[in-house]
């Protein structure tokens, strides 16, 4: 009878062993393969946040992000997803901006030509570069004449890349009400 | 006289040559150098007196409105060119019910983004027709949204379809130099046959004759009012009403004001191409409130400090000329439609109303 126990235990945690073996292995896997996608997915941080604008002064976009939604379009000059994004663009920052919501256009090429096209289009949210375009790039796994669409707190809570559809703009607003209603909430509990 | 000959010879080439050139270059009833035949004489301000934005409630949002049409009972309906949606508004602006979708389907909209636009049109039978021109088709709702049925139409058929009283749908279009008015029965088809001056350019230049074809005709404009259906040629900027099948009028409208803006236009266009043409007037609104007055916008997009709606009785007399106060950063106006006093226009991604300022 023993002997039966002794055997099933050590199968037993043999198996688990193989099976924690493998959850991990799948769990390295998945983070490389994340890794390896020329995007961020959700749940993922960007951790590279210094900016800097048209007259050169530093935004940290860190200090902003533990307690409210930020809204980040990456993009640059030419970019034909990007040029299509704009109108949705524009009304995603027109919509949420009133729920407070911060909005950064992150442009991977030179500020002067974005602020120019930022006036010609009547962009409605400020725009900044990476002060330093490689660790940006890498942090954020972005490309040049790639579209990102990002819903940012703490950690990535909604991506699109590329060319959005209405269908999909009316998502980001959607869930980015959801999102700062949330927060107002647990701000509201916590005081 | 041998060598009389050959000079003889000679100078009947030179004049052949001469004679062909001429005969080549003549410009065949192209209305050239219009001179004024009124004058404004009265300004009147417009007040923007309410916005459609974004959110328009009951998780509904507008994105880029494209042409909006009003009802009798002053219910607002509003295509969306990205949705490919309808939003129906009441007359307090409040959304009553959305819908439509973009698709190839019975009651959907082939053609979203700016190749394909969709015009929307309440007809004189209380429906909705939506002309999709990338399927060349019309979609005809009823009020509420729910689709009826569609109608093929021609390639050379322009404007959105026109209906009368009785459900009869027609098409207005230009074909071999008449403006042909198709019923969906071939014994209500009309034609009228019309000066191919009135095809052509106000001006010389930039003029399409010497490169383009002779017949290059521009879309006209077209709507029902009353018993009346208006016909505006933006080339020549000539109006034409028609009344059941009798031509009953034709006047110019060359307004001493607008043809000096629009000299100096065309001075700034040639300069940068010289094949680009910028129509005199752009649309035309038809009066909700009274049946004898029409209305015609000055001014296109890259005159962004004119945005003058010139309004006319069905004489052709220039009543008055009303215009919205811009500045630098002013988007152009489109004014699309006019009902209970309120002048509806799309300025970039929003609706505004405006009102007369007759203070």
């Amino acid at each position: 009878m023993k002997s039966k126990t002794f055997t099933f235990t050590a199968v037993a945690l043999t198996v688990i062993i193989i099976l924690g073996i493998a959850l991990f292995q799948s769990i390295r896997l998945n983070q490389k393969l994340r890794k390896a996608l020329p995007y961020l997915t959700e749940g993922e941080t960007g951790q590279y946040f210094d900016l800097t604008d048209m007259e050169g002064k530093d935004i940290d976009l860190a200090a902003l992000e533990e307690d409210r939604l930020s809204l980040i379009y990456v993009f640059s000059r030419p970019c034909s997803p990007c040029d299509k994004n704009i109108v949705y663009w524009k009304k995603i920052a027109e919509v949420l901006g009133k729920d407070h919501v911060n909005v950064y256009g992150i442009v991977l090429d030179s500020l002067t030509e974005a602020y120019n096209f930022a006036r010609e289009a009547r962009l409605n949210f400020k725009i900044y570069a990476p002060r330093n375009l490689e660790k940006f790039i890498e942090a954020w796994r972005v490309k040049s004449n790639h579209s990102q669409t990002i819903l940012y707190q703490d950690r990535v809570r909604w991506l699109k890349l590329g060319e959005m559809s209405g269908e999909e703009a009316i998502k980001a607003i959607n869930l980015g009400k959801r999102l700062t209603a949330n927060l107002k909430q647990s701000v509201k509990e916590a005081t | 006289m041998r060598g009389h000959g050959k000079t003889i010879k000679l100078l009947a080439a030179i004049l052949w040559l001469i004679f062909t050139q001429a005969a080549l270059s003549i410009d065949f009833g192209v209305i050239k150098n219009p001179q004024p035949n009124m004058k404004e004489n009265r300004y009147i301000p417009l007040l923007k007196v309410a916005e459609i934005g974004t959110e328009l409630g009951k998780g509904q949002y507008m994105f880029k409105p494209h042409s909006l049409t009003l009802d009798r009972d002053g219910n607002l309906y509003i295509y969306d060119n990205l949705q490919a949606k309808i939003f129906k508004l009441d007359k307090h602006l409040n959304l009553i019910t959305a819908f439509g979708k973009a698709g190839t389907g019975a009651g959907e909209f082939s053609g979203t983004g700016k190749m394909h636009p969709v015009y929307i049109k309440i007809g004189r039978d209380g429906k909705l027709y939506a002309k999709d021109l990338k399927k060349k088709r019309v979609l005809v709702f009823e009020k509420e949204g729910h689709f009826l049925r569609e109608i093929m139409y021609a390639q050379e058929d322009y404007n959105v379809p026109l209906t009368d009283t009785d459900g009869v749908t027609h098409f207005l279009g230009l074909k071999e130099g008449a403006v042909k008015i198709t019923g969906t029965h071939p014994a209500q088809n009309r034609s009228f046959n019309i000066d191919r001056a009135y095809y052509h350019y106000l001006f010389a230049k930039p003029t399409p004759l010497r490169n383009t074809k002779i017949y290059s005709p521009r879309p006209l404009l077209g709507e029902l009012h009353g018993d009346s259906l208006l016909v505006y040629f933006t080339p020549s900027s000539v109006m034409m009403v028609i009344r059941g099948n009798r031509l009953t009028a034709t006047f110019k409208i060359w307004p001493a004001d607008a043809l000096s803006d629009y000299r100096q236009q065309i001075s700034r266009v040639q300069e940068h191409s010289k094949k680009s043409f910028k129509d005199f007037f752009t649309y035309l609104i038809i009066d909700g409130d009274r049946p004898d007055i029409f209305y015609l916008q000055f001014g296109v997009n890259e005159m962004k400090k004119i945005n003058a709606l010139y309004r006319f009785n069905l004489k052709g007399d220039l009543v008055n000329v009303l215009y919205r106060k811009t500045n630098e950063s002013s988007l152009f106006t489109k004014f699309k439609a006019q009902q209970s006093g309120n002048f509806y226009a799309i300025e970039g991604e929003k609706i505004i109303i405006y009102k007369e300022d007759l203070q």
